[in-house]
């Protein structure tokens, strides 16, 4: 009797005791699994003035959307006289701003390349901090890097992210350079150009040497673009058409010597879209007879074409011919659906410019040129064909696609 | 109640506990010893015959009832002087012999002794003349476990005798023993025991004792039943 | 094997409780100390290690500095000018909270834009709705910060709410902008004493501007060319070390320590096996009546065998569950000692909960079941041996065991002097010095069972007449049994010299201490000027200080000095850079007789002074010379002379203040000695002194440091004073239940002697004396046995585990006591079965067989 009682309760001590194992909270350490999160695209978004509202955010989770409080920050109300190399440098009053480098390139074999490397820079606040350390600052940089390699059928993209402070990035009022990290445009010389633009990736890298053939073009009216009509939403804008490139590409295979052309843009605002405006399709033609044409085309929600939409015609003497929305008529000829975003863009076009007796038809070279990075976005080489003055004309180009869902 | 009884037992009774069940062993005893009676208990295993030993030497107190051995009533003592009455007024001879195996023979021999003395000389002369008389003069310094069965239980009955108590309870001392090893010890019991004039109630199965008896009981429906 | 077969014996073994209670106990008790020890050990340790994992995750290596600390341009001159882009950089420091200032955290600045790939805790947040902006707001704001969700809710802390705390000597307001809900145990521990902000934000709440603590890399073995990158910009105090040698340079250095707590944690074991074993043994003795009729009736051997085991491995399995349970709990009680000392002797580590792991757990039930089975072989054996038609008699057994004794005697004299030629010929191996510890041991403990039998034969000549036949008794049956009296006199006397031994050693550790801190405080008031060294205005606030110093009335001289690290073969080495005078000089306590110029060479040539761990550490010897990192390149250091040190196990370097000024910039000073004038009033002294210092800063006088060192001393061994108890208190449960199995097993013998008159007094008596005496013979073997232990703790495995020597310091006392502990622990061992059986009918015991 005794013993099965002693028995018992050893038995139900036991059972006590590993419940209480069982209960404590222990948890097996497990390896840090990596979670791919977007508090990029979050950060961005909340400097976002120009640009967001045009493209889509892969992370719906996000609804914190832009705080609009431009106040304190500067606005692109008037026209301005641009001096370099100063205005090459940060306008760190203004809320967003970018130097935007895309090319078509090829090696001797004429394998065709195409590249893109823009910095953004975004201020997280119109103030300039105070503190004794240089970590402390208000400007962000943000950097994309693509490469095209029409061969392979590839499309490599790289993003970097950096503060301003202790020197990881910025863009210099004194000679032109704009930097972030190791991923640099800068001048080799006194004046601007050449410039040389280094980047390189894990995976792929581009060390190119730019050289201005036309100089600079102020779009709209004397650099002062119009996004939408409330005074203030637009940019300062300015592009140099077409650079003569040389340098050296590499992928994770091969190396390649390559010669082509470039287009540079530069843009700084504050606020630019309006509410009722989702998006824009940008091109930036060079032709086959030393012109060239930019033109955007701002798509409005109800799928319209905006009436802000504009660009210019670049002739061979670097005259610049403003084009307004009626003068331009663009029309989708094919349809590309990304695999990774499962978004359709539209993949070829046919550009009509009756004042300029223009006709062409733009072709990516690859579809899949799609920037599935913080911010997703289609931006690609393309090629040219068509007809000037019932001439054939050619030419190649870059177009950029924004704000598809 | 005569004087001349050795022992009295009177309306002993005695029950167990076993598996939730009283199990009752004896009910309302009665018996008188004279002193110097041999007494054989008779009866098959488990009838109660240790029990009732050890009631009588009050090793095992009785539930109600009286034992009163040389006028002294032993169940009305508390545990302590039961044990000091034990020591002086009674032997014990068990079935498996019981020597204290980590004392010679002759130690086992003096131990009793010293429970209720200081052990002179004489007591070891008595001692080694009792040895020697069994036939252990050369082995006094022996351990119990080096001895045969036989000889353990001479051993033990000289234990018995060495203190001279007065009554003397024996458990079947041949129990474990042969034939002829237990005649030998039957037959010392009876010569020592018997002619000191000692008081014996023996336990056991053994018909040859029987003749020797006094008086023989066997246990029957709870109490004791002359034979 | 049948089920009957199985009842047979199972039956018999409900029969005892008690027994099978405590060798469970016994079991339990030994997993429960070795597994405490191990978790709370790797808890620490794990803790510290994975800390990185915060804000460096996957970094495979570390850029680090001295205390000039990392500038901040060499981080811009990695990612920017060099291109490497797997690297971040990282400012931390502590910070203590204002409203509970006994708890500080590490406060952790980050960049949010370093490359995912680093995989940093706070770069894996899944819950984005939650925590979407808080990277940008840390940014953005200033003073904002993170913490785990754990950390805030301890804290009574909601999103957006201030808290204050204290750093850089003033209080300053933190916003918690985001909590980090880390997904598993490792980064909850990691976080629970972290708070992470912004870079900026860190160097502005610890004014550390400009500085960097590391840089965290990321190296894949496929771009060897970035080691060459770094190495071609990385400063003279800066050191690349890969975060795999760092936390295995961090476990070199508590190794000892962790091999010499893990050894106590087996003897734990091993006295918990002594019980299992005991018991075990009993029940088989016990079962030899009915092992015989079952082989009688056809059982095999090796049905025996297994019946046996499989008993054996029930106990095992229930004493080793209960024994995890119980090491869980008793871990988390040790992790704080644990710690402490860790904090005190090595490094700062941060723990505050245990890290329970599979493979910890797996351990201590290898070890638990391991341990039970290998005890359980040897009863297992015997009862194979119980011979089917004649039940061996105790006595036979008695005959056979006596053999075994002879022979154990006879291997303990081979043992014995074994062990100690192990302990001196084993070079530098910690492991060996235990093991022969060990050996020794386990040498006494094989000769107990010879001394028990002639102890006891020398009792019974010297008293045997005095005490009459009955007072002979204890004696016989402690030899009559010495096959099982032996072994429980041998446990005690093992747990016996084992406390000698750690007291001897501790005792002699004490006085050596003290008598070093006596002769190294020369000076009446010590100025203690702590903070981090890093930057120019602190240096030259140092200096102004110590000006003021000089120049108080009654200030005889000064003396300085300043606790820095430099480069010494690839390894931060602690420097002591002294600036000397006369009473400072003598001071200090050389190993080896030096010249007379020694103090010239000191302060003129290119010299140092190793303490004695570091000479014996890096088995550094005089006229040898030490590469240090200078801003010149490697310079060689002659060491001319080894001076004693007991501040910290690793050892480090002294150097005259002139000689380091050569090479290195100023970096203020650690400390400042005051030397008064004689007669002049120290106390007033005192008080004159502490008004020119700031909060941070201290006086305290020679005698306040002796005690503050004495009582750090104390705190060291707190740890090891637990684990000694513990194991000691295992020991007596062993002994306990061993001395009760014995009596039990001899109720019968009890039952004879209460039949022929031997009152329950009288019995009480005999089982106390029996077991007092068994006491007395563990006590006398214990004071040869653990003054060999304590020889070869202070003379072999201390000085190779931590490089001090101490002078052995023999403490009478010490002995007394451990004689008396045995005795007295046997002695209550008795009582119990006393009184047991002394309430046992005797009808009863007589009935039992």
């Amino acid at each position: 009797m005794m013993v099965k009682r002693v028995f018992l309760l050893l038995a139900i001590a036991l059972i006590i005791l590993l419940l209480m194992v069982w209960w404590q909270p222990i948890k097996f350490p497990s390896d840090i699994k990596l979670t791919i999160d977007n508090f990029f695209s979050a950060t961005l978004s909340k400097v976002d003035s120009f640009f967001s509202a045009t493209v889509t955010k892969k992370d719906d989770s996000f609804t914190n959307i832009l705080s609009k409080d431009d106040r304190d920050f500067a606005r692109a109300l008037n026209l301005r006289e641009f001096k370099f190399p100063a205005d090459h440098g940060a306008h760190n009053s203004y809320r967003t701003e970018w130097w935007y480098f895309t090319g078509n390139l090829k090696n001797s074999y004429n394998r065709k390349f195409g590249y893109e490397l823009t910095f953004f820079r975004f201020a997280l606040a119109a103030e300039t901090p105070i503190s004794k350390s240089a970590w402390r600052n208000n400007q962000l940089y943000m950097a994309h890097l693509t490469l095209t390699d029409v061969k392979q059928d590839r499309f490599y993209t790289a993003e970097r992210f950096s503060r301003a402070g202790n020197d990881l990035a910025g863009a210099s009022n004194k000679k032109y350079r704009v930097w972030l990290y190791d991923w640099s445009a800068t001048t080799q010389g006194d004046s601007d150009f050449p410039l040389r633009l280094q980047a390189k990736s894990d995976e792929f890298a581009i060390d190119l040497l730019l050289t201005s053939q036309k100089g600079y073009v102020l779009q709209g009216d004397q650099g002062l673009s119009q996004k939408s009509p409330e005074p203030g939403n637009a940019s300062y804008y300015y592009s140099y058409t077409r650079l003569a490139t040389d340098g050296h590409i590499s992928t994770a295979d091969d190396q390649f010597s390559v010669i082509g052309d470039s287009w540079m843009d530069r843009e700084w605002s504050t606020s630019s879209l309006s509410d009722e405006q989702s998006g824009w399709d940008w091109f930036a033609l060079q032709f086959s007879d030393n012109s060239e044409l930019m033109f955007y085309q701002l798509r409005r929600k109800d799928g319209l074409p905006d009436n802000n939409s504009s660009g210019s015609f670049v002739l061979a003497d670097n005259t610049k011919i403003p084009l307004k929305m009626q003068d331009v008529s663009i029309k989708i000829l094919d349809n590309w659906k990304s695999p990774h975003s499962k978004i359709t863009y539209p993949s070829r076009w046919r550009l009509t410019i009756p004042v300029q007796k223009l006709e062409i038809d733009v072709v990516p070279l690859i579809n899949n040129q799609e920037l599935n990075v913080s911010y997703r976005y289609w931006e690609g080489a393309v090629s040219v064909n068509g007809k000037k003055n019932g001439k054939p004309i050619s030419g190649q180009g870059y177009v950029e696609l924004t704000g598809y869902e | 109640m005569t004087t001349e009884a050795a022992i009295t037992i009177q309306r002993v009774s005695k029950s167990y506990l076993e598996s939730g069940r009283r199990h009752e062993i004896f009910s309302e005893l009665d018996l008188q010893v004279r002193r110097g009676e041999f007494i054989v208990l008779l009866g098959r295993s488990g009838s109660g015959k240790s029990t009732f030993l050890n009631l009588v030497s009050s090793i095992d107190p009785p539930d109600s009832g009286k034992v009163i051995i040389n006028g002294v009533n032993i169940t009305g003592l508390s545990e302590h002087d039961r044990t000091l009455f034990r020591r002086h007024h009674i032997g014990f001879v068990f079935q498996s012999y019981n020597l204290i195996p980590t004392l010679t023979v002759a130690e086992n021999l003096l131990l009793p002794l010293e429970l209720i003395k200081r052990i002179t000389r004489k007591d070891r002369e008595n001692v080694v003349e009792l040895l020697a008389k069994l036939n252990f003069a050369d082995r006094l310094d022996s351990y119990p476990d080096r001895l045969s069965g036989g000889e353990q239980q001479r051993v033990a009955i000289a234990r018995v005798l060495i203190h001279d108590p007065d009554v003397i309870l024996a458990d079947e001392p041949t129990g474990n023993l042969d034939l002829d090893t237990g005649k030998q010890v039957l037959e010392l019991l009876d010569t020592l025991v018997t002619k000191a004039g000692k008081t014996m109630i023996m336990a056991t199965h053994s018909q040859e004792v029987i003749g020797k008896a006094d008086r023989v009981f066997s246990i029957q429906n709870r109490t004791l039943v002359s034979r | 094997m049948s089920s009957i077969l199985d009842r047979s014996s199972r039956n018999f073994l409900w029969q005892h409780p008690w027994q099978l209670a405590l060798a469970i106990v016994g079991i339990a008790l030994g997993v429960a100390v070795v597994i405490s020890i191990d978790l709370a050990m790797e808890s620490s340790l794990t803790a510290f290690e994975q800390a990185g994992k915060a804000f460096t995750g996957t970094a495979t290596h570390r850029i680090i500095a001295g205390d000039g600390g990392l500038d901040e341009r060499l981080y811009t001159r990695l990612r920017v000018e060099q291109g490497i882009q797997k690297i971040a950089p990282v400012t931390s420091g502590y910070v203590e909270l204002a409203q509970h200032t006994d708890e500080s955290f590490k406060l952790v600045g980050i960049d949010p834009f370093i490359e995912k790939s680093l995989q940093a805790v706070w770069q894996q947040q899944q819950n984005a709705n939650k925590t979407s902006d808080f990277l940008t707001r840390l940014l953005g704001e200033p003073n904002t910060a993170l913490m785990s969700e754990q950390t805030a809710r301890r804290l009574h802390l909601k999103i957006n709410d201030d808290f204050t705390v204290m750093a850089d000597n003033r209080e300053q307001r933190l916003k918690v902008i985001g909590l980090l809900a880390p997904d598993n145990a490792v980064s909850e521990q990691v976080l629970a004493r972290l708070i992470i902000s912004d870079i900026a934000t860190a160097q502005e709440v610890l004014g550390l501007f400009g500085r960097l603590s590391s840089i965290e890399v990321l190296m894949d073995k496929y771009h060897p060319e970035i080691l060459t990158k770094i190495g071609k910009v990385l400063p003279a105090n800066a050191l690349l070390v890969s975060t795999d040698s760092q936390s295995q340079s961090m476990r070199e250095m508590t190794r000892a320590f962790s091999i010499n707590l893990k050894a106590m944690g087996l003897f734990s074991l091993l006295v918990g096996m002594f019980l299992i074993y005991n018991t075990m043994t009993f029940l088989v003795v016990q079962r030899r009546r009915l092992i015989g009729s079952l082989r009688a009736i056809g059982v095999t051997r090796r049905q025996i065998f297994r019946l046996i085991i499989g008993e054996a491995f029930l106990l095992a399995i229930i004493g080793t569950l209960i024994g995890i349970a119980l090491g869980i709990a008793l871990g988390q009680g040790l992790l704080y000692l644990i710690s402490e000392t860790i904090n005190a002797l090595y490094f700062r580590i941060d723990t505050t909960s245990l890290m329970v792991t599979p493979v910890q757990i797996g351990k201590g039930v290898l070890l638990g079941m391991g341990a039970s089975l290998l005890a359980v072989l040897p009863p297992a054996f015997e009862a194979t041996r119980f011979s089917p038609v004649t039940v061996l008699t105790r006595s036979q057994l008695e005959s056979g065991s006596r053999r075994l004794i002879k022979a154990a005697g006879l291997i303990s004299l081979v043992l014995i002097p074994g062990g100690m030629a192990l302990a001196f010929f084993s070079g530098k191996s910690i492991n060996l010095g235990l093991a022969s510890i060990f050996l020794l041991l386990f040498g006494f403990a094989l000769l107990t069972p010879v001394c028990t039998l002639l102890f006891m034969k020398l009792i019974e000549r010297l008293f045997g007449r005095l005490l009459g036949i009955l007072g002979r008794l204890p004696a016989r049956m402690v030899s009559a049994e010495v096959s099982r009296t032996g072994i429980s006199i041998a446990a005690l006397m093992i747990a016996v010299a084992a406390t000698i031994g750690m007291d001897l050693m501790i005792g002699s550790f004490r006085q050596t201490v003290a008598f070093w801190l006596q002769a190294s405080l020369p000076a009446d008031l010590y100025v203690s000027l702590p903070g981090e060294k890093m930057t120019a205005d602190k240096t030259l606030a140092d200096q102004r200080l110590k000006e003021k110093l000089a120049k108080l009335p009654n200030v005889q001289m000064l003396s300085s000095v300043l606790h820095t690290k430099i480069i010494a073969d690839d390894e931060f080495t602690q420097v002591s850079v002294f600036e000397l005078n006369a009473k400072l000089k003598k001071s200090f306590i050389f190993k080896h007789n030096v010249e007379d110029d020694l103090w010239n060479r000191f302060e003129q040539q290119q010299s140092v002074i190793v303490t004695e761990p570091y000479a014996y550490h890096h088995a550094v010897r005089i006229g040898q010379k030490i590469l240090l990192q200078t801003a010149q390149g490697k310079l060689p250091f002659e060491v001319i002379a080894i001076y004693a040190d007991y501040k910290g196990d690793r050892g480090h370097l002294a150097m005259s203040r002139q000689n380091y000024r050569h090479f290195w910039p100023d970096l203020g000073y650690s400390g400042i000695g005051v030397y008064a004038k004689d007669g002049a009033d120290v106390q007033k002294l005192e008080n004159q002194l502490s008004k020119l210092l700031t909060a941070e800063q201290s006086v305290k006088s020679d005698r306040a440091i002796y005690k503050a060192s004495m009582e750090v001393f104390e705190q060291t061994f707190t740890i090891t004073e637990t684990l000694r108890w513990l194991s000691a208190a295992i020991a007596f449960t062993g002994v306990f239940s061993a001395l009760m199995a014995l009596q039990f097993e001899r109720i019968r013998q009890m039952g004879i002697l209460r039949a022929i008159g031997i009152t329950t007094r009288q019995l009480t008596a005999l089982i106390v004396s029996e077991t007092g005496l068994m006491g007395l013979v563990a006590g006398l073997l214990a004071i040869p046995a653990g003054y060999v232990v304590a020889y070869v703790l202070i003379f072999v495995v201390y000085q190779r585990s931590f490089g001090w020597t101490m002078a052995f310091y023999f403490d009478p006392w010490v002995i007394v006591q451990g004689v008396a502990l045995a005795f007295i622990a046997a002695l209550f061992a008795g009582i119990f079965p006393a009184l047991k059986m002394a309430q046992t009918k005797p009808a009863e015991a007589l009935g039992t067989e």
